[in-house]
């Protein structure tokens, strides 16, 4: 359970980011304050909060737990970032800076029509909605679980915390607590990748944890392979990754947002750049704190299984006892082959006791799968990836610490919350409200509206994560077929700059017809789903163009 | 319009060398990840 010290850490927490929310967010006078922030914000703040929006508290939970399960193969996904970035700043970014537009969409009516604006403006309010609700519930779930606090007390400090500030502050208030919080995060990753190391018995230094967290393929962070069914690899991260990095960062509107905020075109290009910088390492310490973990557990007992209550359900439903004895012997002698290895690297026994241990750790991994096999007779697809990293946090480390890093992944959720609720008022006002409901008004009630809207989704969010129990599977749906929008959203935008003779009827079939592509491809074709924005892209790109070539040509221009 | 011009850091003179830099920092990156792997392994 949490000592008073932790919580006194989070209550500081969620009064500082009320706080920032408050000084910062004052004197909203207009939607483009609203919105935009006035486009005053400074590279630095859009750079990390454009980060923050990205790092959601799965990111920084569900990572660590792929680096202990899987290690940290999962860098790759992020290997296109930078060259994607490079590529937005030449292309799209300034596009989007110079038409002085609130969204992406709105861009592409400039160029081509309402239907297409409204289509995927639409799409985007679909995926992202519902994304939000699980964004929120997630992470409350598993920290229900683990810290023993009550699930709906997370979601709704989660959900209606983020929304009270996002509310009342707007963009700028969002953009400063984000710069805030993604500072938290990194001092969070930091405080755990530390603890790790400083959690490694005397004599195991960090390089033998490395070479022994190596040994099990958990430090492979580059692997050639071509064949593109494998999920995480050089080329999957490099040309799928490119793609996925483009649709994210170039069509989403919670990003597109961020960096429509800057006071220059200068400072919207330096601040993602700084982040596709700094991204790639980042995601380095994070999977090498779950690899190191790995490695921790060696010497230190894991339980059976991460999720205690999935652990005490099946004891009430059947005899473990047996199980759990051979466990027990189980990781006493991985323990001992582990010591022996790392003792024995760099020396002539090192192939010897490198065998003796994978065996061990072989034997070991078959007790587990036995117990999670038993587990998965009555919850199919259960895993405890996710609840590898909070139980250490929780077991392992110092009062006050274990505060932080709960603060980290609070600071990781709502950072995410809030650029949703941002993104998705903005898309419904500007997109829907003054394109279809009242074009002229005062300022003062497109301000208003768009508060509304943002309590709106923040509420719907948070009503979502509440009852998600019960909608899961028709929300994670959605959220899945959701997923498969960017691509075909990212080539309109790809005809919208690069192809002269598309139009409006070819662009709004391209993102249809793309969509149909990607969920074929995914249902049909064993390929990784890093390559669907890839698909999605080029499908849409050509049959847009080739169905604008039946159409006259384009009825507008930027 | 740009509050200010349209203008890299000093230090890179144009956008382009500023990217070529961004690109030649990933490509490093890429290689210390071969690296990283191949010592661990």
């Amino acid at each position: 359970m949490l000592q008073p010290i932790d919580w006194l850490v989070v209550v500081l927490y969620f009064a500082f980011i009320v706080f920032v929310g408050y000084r910062t967010g004052r004197g909203n006078t207009g939607i483009e304050d609203f919105c935009l922030a006035r486009r005053s914000m400074p590279w630095y703040a859009i750079g990390l909060s454009v980060m923050a929006t990205q790092a959601s508290a799965i990111t920084l939970v569900g990572t660590t737990g792929q680096g202990y399960v899987d290690g940290m193969r999962f860098i790759q996904v992020y290997l296109g970032m930078p060259l994607a970035i490079v590529i937005l700043c030449v292309t799209l970014v300034p596009f989007f800076y110079r038409a002085k537009v609130f969204t992406a969409y709105e861009f592409l009516e400039k160029r081509f029509d309402g239907k297409t604006r409204s289509l995927t403006s639409f799409l985007f309010l679909l995926g992202r909605g519902l994304a939000d609700a699980v964004v929120i519930y997630a992470p409350s779930v598993i920290l229900a679980i683990v810290f023993g606090i009550d699930e709906k007390v997370i979601i709704i400090a989660i959900g209606l915390g983020a929304t009270i500030y996002t509310t009342l502050g707007g963009m700028r208030a969002v953009m400063w607590v984000e710069m805030w919080q993604m500072l938290i995060i990194f001092i969070g990753i930091l405080f755990c990748l530390g603890s790790v190391i400083v959690g490694l018995p005397d004599g195991v230094s960090l390089t033998d944890a490395i070479q022994v967290a190596g040994a099990t393929g958990r430090a492979e962070t580059m692997d050639f392979n071509l064949d593109p069914t494998v999920t995480y690899t050089f080329w999957t991260g490099v040309c799928g990754g490119i793609f996925l990095m483009l649709s994210y960062f170039g069509t989403d509107q919670s990003q597109v947002q961020r960096y429509l905020t800057a006071r220059s075109l200068k400072e919207s290009r330096l601040a993602l750049l700084f982040s596709a910088l700094v991204k790639i390492p980042m995601q380095f310490v994070i999977l090498l704190t779950g690899a190191l973990l790995f490695v921790f557990y060696q010497f230190e007992k894991p339980p059976v299984v991460f999720n205690p209550v999935a652990l005490e359900r099946l004891a009430q439903a059947r005899d473990v006892s047996q199980l759990e004895a051979d466990y027990d012997e189980a990781f006493e002698t991985r323990k001992e082959a582990a010591q022996n290895f790392a003792d024995a690297l760099g020396g002539p026994r090192e192939d010897e006791m490198r065998r003796s241990f994978l065996q061990a750790d072989a034997d070991f991994s078959g007790v587990r799968s036995e117990v999670l096999g038993l587990i998965r007779e009555s919850e199919p697809g259960f895993s405890d990836t996710n609840y590898v990293f909070p139980t250490f946090v929780l077991t392992k480390l110092p009062v006050g610490i274990v505060g932080l890093i709960l603060v980290a992944i609070f600071a990781a959720a709502m950072s995410t919350v809030e650029s949703e609720l941002t993104s998705l008022s903005t898309a419904t006002v500007v997109d829907f409200y003054q394109r279809y409901v009242r074009r002229e008004a005062e300022d003062s009630h497109f301000l208003a509206v768009s508060r509304v809207a943002t309590l709106f989704w923040g509420g719907f969010a948070t009503f979502c994560a509440l009852y998600m129990g019960r909608l899961g599977s028709a929300i994670e749906a959605v959220n899945r077929i959701g997923s498969n929008f960017y691509g075909p959203i990212l080539g309109v935008f790809v005809l919208a700059i690069g192809a002269r003779w598309a139009n409006g009827h070819g662009a709004f079939a391209g993102v249809l017809l793309g969509i149909v592509a990607v969920q074929l491809t995914a249902r049909y074709s064993e390929i990784s789903y890093l390559y669907y924005n890839l698909v999605g892209t080029v499908v849409s790109v050509v049959l847009g163009y080739v169905i604008s070539l039946f159409f006259a040509s384009p009825e507008r221009s930027v | 319009m740009d509050k200010e011009p349209d203008l890299p850091p000093p230090i890179f003179k144009t956008w382009g060398r500023f990217y070529a830099v961004v690109i030649a920092n990933t490509l490093v990156t890429y290689l210390l990840l071969v690296l990283f792997s191949a010592y661990a392994r």
